[in-house]
């Protein structure tokens, strides 16, 4: 537990497609589910024979995962913000993250899965906030079309979700 | 004065074309054009285009199975937090999965319209929307049938030639454009939101339709008014919004054209490009610049309808709501003062709101006139003084501060002190105290904000200063309250009217250089040469109506360069 954490220490981690890639600890602590474990563990525990399992991640997504933390491993650790907040910022992903989302679909979800599941906020975030952006300003035919969603409304219930949507304001 | 400018104009239009009908064919196509050219022009597509800041889309494979629906709800739901109702909405509408994504809803709009009505009743059904209101905002404009419906005041050109119905719903309409003009952001011509009301002034909805679409909701309000339907409407609101904590009423809730303060169901509904008489329901100074002498309050109630159903009502039923305003939002209007004037039935509603055990904030917008009859009486005081637990008491009038020189003009009047229509002295709890458009001694003030031990928050706005100047008021703050020495100090809010620009709602911000004066040594933020002046290149100016809009303070000749580099001359 207090033992002292140089920072190049090495951590391994395998991906379900038994893809073994060595992280610095400072770089696998952005996540904060791997972060509690090392919390856990003598810091010889872990070895490249013996890394710890990713189990719902590929290895193409967890280097995207890996990357994401090497570029952001020197951030601050942010605190909640509240959710009116949150929404205001909602277009500003930096330059870099709106590069590394990048990706197709396929990709940009697996990276929204594995940041919720290795609890990476941040990323998290930033996947939710690119898929945000893409529903934007969309009519509902536009939303279909962008993500091969299929219309299975009859027309009454269509009209029911309309007439319960002049509910809202438009804020 | 930009509303008596622009109306200016129009009364000559109307006495000089007198034989030319401002109803004839001829001159409603040269408005049009008119506007189209010169006044509101769309000048090429690109003028047209509202940038996205970001558009770049993940491609899918179009035989891939859609990968959006596979997220678990807590990732749906963060998603959504990212995005505004009506992104919300055109998500629920894409399949039936999406289509229980709730929407946010946590305010509710009332007025005599049914739309309105409908709206909160079906919101007030729905077992998970109504567990989420904590708003109620009741629109107490009621839309206006005539001229002499619209003012109380008469103006030359009545008394001359009565205006007919149809003839004054045109007038209207091109005040309308005229105050959009004098609002919009000169210096920013390619402002999205400018942008958008362009192509809604270009596509203007005729007169003939828009007459028509307006009498039809004048014979909805007629309907509601006839069976009390939002009063019933009220009382089941307060039935069914458990966490309801705040009641506005208020006559500014249609703002400007095509910009309404609040998108009200009704206000929604409304066809594209519908131009009609922005009502105020409450006596609202408009047509003149001095203050109208307010009717005595039994005369003139009707025109407060709304509020008096509501307080009634509070009065009447249980409820928890903890907040209670009465909010012109900086239009020269309020609740008629003469209220406190005798005792009545709407004053003891009043007191009844007042002693209710959970009322912890109160906002009060008062029409005064100069003569400051009902503040010297006691009636005010002591429907306060039923408020020990006050936490939050603002204080606005709907005056024109800027024609009010009572030291020079016999037939105005200073008020009388601050501490003697509030007391202050029982306020133990106040935390926050605003004081906006209202001619005070500096003494007192600081006398009243000295007896106040528990406050966090001030707000000062609009003040006119007795035997002083605003310059002296910060210095005799800082010097007599000593908050500089607190180990937490009050946040302060302070603002001004820009001179020479008046435009309701929209104010010099001085804040931090406040701050800085008073705490931290900095430098008053108040000329000391021209009276009740801001220092160039102090302060920000805002909008109340509109938020996206902030400009520095600076002086003409600057303003004026940076108008030229816009292409402006």
């Amino acid at each position: 537990m207090a033992e002292a954490k140089p920072a190049s220490q090495k951590i391994w981690l395998i991906s379900n497609d038994n893809a073994t890639m060595e992280v610095d600890r400072v770089v696998v602590e952005r996540s904060m589910l791997l972060k509690n474990m090392l919390e856990d563990l003598s810091h010889t525990d872990i070895t490249q024979d013996n890394p710890i399992p990713i189990p719902n991640v590929n290895e193409a997504v967890l280097r995207k995962v890996v990357e994401w933390c090497e570029h952001h491993r020197n951030d601050p650790v942010t605190t909640p913000d509240d959710e009116s907040d949150a929404r205001k910022k909602t277009t500003d992903i930096e330059e870099w993250d709106q590069k590394f989302m990048q990706v197709d679909q396929e990709m940009l979800f697996e990276i929204i899965l594995a940041s919720n599941f290795l609890d990476i906020k941040p990323l998290l975030d930033v996947g939710c906030k690119t898929v945000a952006n893409m529903i934007k300003g969309k009519s509902p035919e536009e939303i279909r079309k962008t993500f091969n969603i299929t219309n299975d409304f009859s027309a009454e219930e269509e009209e029911q979700i309309r007439r319960e949507n002049e509910w809202a304001e438009d804020r | 004065m930009g509303n008596s400018s622009s109306k200016s104009v129009h009364q000559q239009n109307i006495v000089d074309n007198d034989d030319d009908n401002i109803l004839s064919e001829a001159s409603l196509t040269r408005r049009v054009e008119d506007i189209h050219r010169y006044r509101f022009p769309i000048e090429s597509p690109a003028d047209d285009v509202v940038p996205t800041p970001f558009e770049y889309t993940a491609f899918i494979s179009p035989d891939s199975p859609p990968l959006l629906p596979t997220l678990p709800p807590e990732l749906i739901e963060n998603l959504v937090s990212h995005l505004d109702n009506r992104s919300i909405k055109n998500l629920r509408l894409t399949c039936k999965h999406f289509s229980t994504i709730k929407l946010r809803i946590s305010r509710v709009f009332l007025s005599a319209n049914p739309l309105n009505i409908h709206v909160l009743r079906s919101i007030a059904n729905h077992d998970v929307y109504r567990q989420g209101i904590i708003e109620l905002i009741y629109d107490d404009a009621r839309l206006c049938y005539s001229r002499t419906d619209y003012s109380d005041n008469v103006v030359p050109e009545d008394v001359n030639r009565p205006m007919t119905d149809m003839e004054w719903f045109q007038v209207e309409r091109d005040l309308n454009i005229d105050e959009l003009e004098h609002r919009k952001a000169a210096d920013e011509p390619n402002r999205p939101k400018d942008l958008r009301i362009y192509r809604l002034v270009n596509a203007e909805l005729s007169l003939g339709e828009s007459w028509t679409y307006y009498q039809d909701l004048l014979r909805q309000q007629d309907d509601v008014i006839a069976h009390g339907a939002d009063a019933e409407a009220f009382r089941y609101a307060l039935q069914q919004f458990p966490a309801l904590q705040r009641v506005t009423i208020t006559p500014a809730a249609h703002g400007w054209l095509f910009t309404p303060l609040y998108e009200t169901p009704m206000i929604r509904a409304f066809p594209y490009g519908f131009n009609y008489p922005i009502p105020r329901g409450w006596l609202t100074a408009r047509f003149t610049d001095s203050n109208q002498e307010p009717a005595p309050w039994e005369d003139s109630k009707t025109r407060w309808r709304g509020y008096c159903l509501l307080t009634k009502i509070l009065a009447q039923e249980h409820h928890r709501v903890s907040e209670l305003r009465i909010d012109s939002h900086y239009l020269q209007s309020g609740l008629n003062y003469r209220l406190f004037e005798q005792p009545s039935q709407e004053y003891l509603d009043f007191i009844c709101c007042l002693q209710h055990p959970d009322l912890k904030r109160l906002h009060l917008s008062l029409y005064v006139d100069f003569h400051w009859t009902p503040f010297r009486r006691n009636l005010l005081r002591n429907a306060l003084a039923e408020n020990l637990q006050l936490e939050y008491f603002s204080l606005e009038t709907g005056m024109d501060i800027s024609s009010y020189e009572p030291d020079y003009n016999p037939n105005q009047e200073w008020p009388p002190a601050l501490q003697t229509f509030l007391p202050v002295g029982c306020w133990i709890n106040l935390q926050y105290f605003r004081l906006w458009n209202f001619p005070v001694d500096s003494t007192d003030l600081i006398s009243t904000l000295s007896q106040l031990p528990a406050l966090q928050s001030l707000e000062l706005g609009f003040l006119s200063i007795r035997s002083g100047t605003q310059r002296q008021l910060l210095e005799n703050m800082r010097d007599s309250l000593r908050w500089h020495e607190r180990l937490v100090q009050p946040k302060i809010k302070f603002a001004v009217p820009i001179p020479n620009a008046f435009i309701q709602g929209r104010a010099i911000w001085i804040d931090e250089e406040v701050e800085k004066f008073l705490y931290h040594g900095g430098e008053n933020p108040f000329e000391d040469k021209h009276v009740d002046q801001v220092c160039y290149d102090m302060g920000v100016i805002k909008d109340a109506y509109d938020p996206g809009y902030e400009r520095p303070y600076i002086h003409p000749r600057k303003h004026l360069e940076l108008l030229q580099s816009n292409g402006y001359n």
